[in-house]
């Protein structure tokens, strides 16, 4: 996104995650806009807590998260919605609401009171159903389609939030196989040609091992560590997360 | 601009509702003119016993009713938004109840301070609101739909008791007066009252236009919404706050009138076919006008046979329309 003037990074400095005690600390640890993260561990070991503190769902119990400069805690609703975008792993759709209008809600943080669309926004919203190849499938009622349409549809509203970041809760988990590698190739896409960070937590060893940038995981000794596809084999990283 | 078929159909209903409108105030027992109309709003004889019908029982009661069904349309809309539950409305998710408990309160207790108009009427927005804010809070807790139902319906049986305890020791006539009033009428207005009572439902109504956009986010779930900038909080209370305002009014104003709340947003839902809430809210607002009106043309036509009180003939309309999305839905 050419109007983002700097690239933005995520930087966790000593972060305390957990619900009331703390579960792991996340230290120095920076993400960035372009890549593909994965968040991976054992059932239980935090995944969700640490995808709802990034999201300000749950508090952090100690150290900083900060978006560029400035402070998680510190951010606006307003300014969330600029950083923040969510994709929940399971969404059933709304009866009468069609793929076109269920992105078409994404624009909301750019609409005024009454939620009147600009020419950009409607440009922005046909943009978004083109790049995901969801043109065919625009004027169907939201809750008729396939889990991967609907998963698809879910991330284009998302895009159309125009949020530097995209948090995806198991995106992949209610999915078959060629949906999720679907859905994998498309998240990969979207880091790259729009510059976004994309964050999802997965159990899929595979499909993260060959599509992501970096590995994030909570392994056995409930330490948080990156690990790099590149220079760590799979079945190492098999025995010291699970 | 392009006119949608939304907005056809908007237009469609608009025309209904005034076809509806002058059917009811030409049926009844004694013959009104369209010049007695006209007379008895801006030349009123009270002599003329025609001009005295208009003005004393027909033109209050089809304003009551069109103002009534579009306030409890309303009130069940935001509400099955608000829980994103098709069955969701404000008799069954007991506001209607606690509205009903505070005017058994006033009205049978016998504090001076409750017979007057504004003494009903506040008391059944507190009972409403208080309920409402109880069922607000159980939603927080309770996950499942047809538990929170289940909640509201115990709310309902539990204001119920209240009531009947209250009942044994009240005297006869006051008991008279609130079983009258429970049965429900479109006739107790009197037609000093239209004008506040039309400027508290229409400013509730505009105010619920003005929710459109955030409305329109909530059916993709209160963690969906919040994430496009909701501020979910703030529009649980409004969306409280203005379905208790509506609901308690009409309560106050004609009984607890049951069904039409949770039967009409569905209706208006199946015509529409969208999640757009500025067609569904004006949608539900003119469907829940007509909708009474044609009650009450019901009530007129079979009064020379029967006397049916207004709740039964929403219930007989309403009971089998929430089966019918039981079946469809659930």
């Amino acid at each position: 996104m050419d109007n983002l003037k700097e690239i933005l990074k995520i930087h966790f400095s000593h972060s305390e995650i957990g619900y009331s005690s703390c579960l792991f600390t996340v230290d120095n640890v920076t993400l960035e806009a372009g890549n593909v993260y994965a968040l991976m561990g054992k059932n239980g070991c935090g995944k969700t807590t640490l995808l709802q503190t990034l999201l300000g769902e749950q508090k952090l119990l100690g150290g900083t998260i900060r978006m560029n400069e400035t402070a998680i805690q510190a951010l606006h609703a307003k300014e969330k919605t600029a950083y923040l975008s969510f994709v929940p792993s399971k969404f059933y759709g709304v009866q009468h609401l069609s793929v076109k209008d269920l992105i078409t809600l994404g624009r909301a943080p750019f609409t005024n009171v009454l939620g009147k669309l600009s020419q950009q926004d409607r440009q922005r919203v046909d943009e978004i159903l083109n790049l995901l190849n969801l043109e065919n499938l625009q004027s169907k009622s939201s809750h008729l389609i396939s889990d991967g349409e609907r998963q698809k549809a879910m991330i284009g509203k998302a895009l159309a939030q125009e949020a530097a970041v995209i948090v995806l809760d198991e995106p992949t988990a209610f999915l078959d196989y060629s949906n999720r590698l679907k859905t994998i190739k498309l998240l990969k896409k979207i880091a790259k040609e729009e510059k976004k960070l994309v964050l999802f937590s997965t159990h899929n060893v595979d499909l993260a091992f060959e599509f992501c940038d970096v590995i994030l995981a909570v392994d056995n000794t409930r330490k948080f560590n990156s690990y790099y596809p590149q220079t760590i084999k799979k079945e190492i990283f098999i025995e010291e997360v699970y | 601009m392009v006119i949608t078929k939304n907005s056809k159909r908007l237009v469609g209903l608009t025309l209904v509702l005034l076809l509806v409108v002058i059917c009811n105030l030409f049926i009844g027992q004694v013959d009104v003119t369209a010049t007695d109309y006209w007379n008895a709003l801006f030349d009123f004889n009270a002599q003329e016993n025609a001009q005295l019908t208009a003005r004393v029982f027909r033109i209050p009661k089809v304003i009551t009713a069109i103002l009534a069904g579009m306030a409890l349309s309303i009130s069940g809309l935001l509400m099955q938004t608000l829980f994103q539950n098709p069955l969701a409305g404000p008799y069954v998710l007991g506001l209607n109840s606690g509205a009903s408990l505070l005017v058994a309160l006033a009205t049978m207790t016998g504090f001076s301070v409750f017979t007057t108009d504004l003494g009903v009427v506040s008391s059944a927005l507190i009972g409403a609101l208080a309920f409402g804010l109880l069922i607000l809070l159980t939603s927080i807790y309770v996950r499942s739909k047809v538990s929170l139902l289940l909640v509201g319906i115990m709310l309902g049986s539990f204001s119920g008791a209240l009531i009947n305890i209250i009942q044994t020791y009240s005297d006869a006539n006051q008991l008279k007066a609130f079983t009258l009033w429970s049965f429900g009428s479109l006739s107790n207005v009197q037609f000093e009252q239209l004008g506040w009572f039309s400027f508290v439902i229409l400013s509730a109504a505009i105010i619920s236009l003005l929710l459109v956009k955030p409305l329109n986010i909530l059916v993709l779930g209160d963690q969906n919404a919040y994430f496009l900038g909701v501020q979910i909080k703030r529009l649980r209370l409004l969306i409280i706050s203005i379905t208790a305002v509506l609901t308690g009014t009409v309560t106050a104003l004609c009984g607890p009138i049951a069904f039409i709340g949770l039967a009409v947003p569905n209706m208006s839902k199946l015509i529409f076919k969208t999640t757009n809430h500025f067609y569904l809210l004006l949608g539900s607002a003119l469907l829940g006008a007509i909708l009474l009106l044609l009650c009450d043309c019901a009530i007129q036509l079979l009064s020379a046979h029967i006397a049916i009180p207004i709740n039964a003939i929403t219930a007989l309309i309403g009971a089998p329309v929430v089966v019918w999305i039981i079946l469809k839905k659930f």
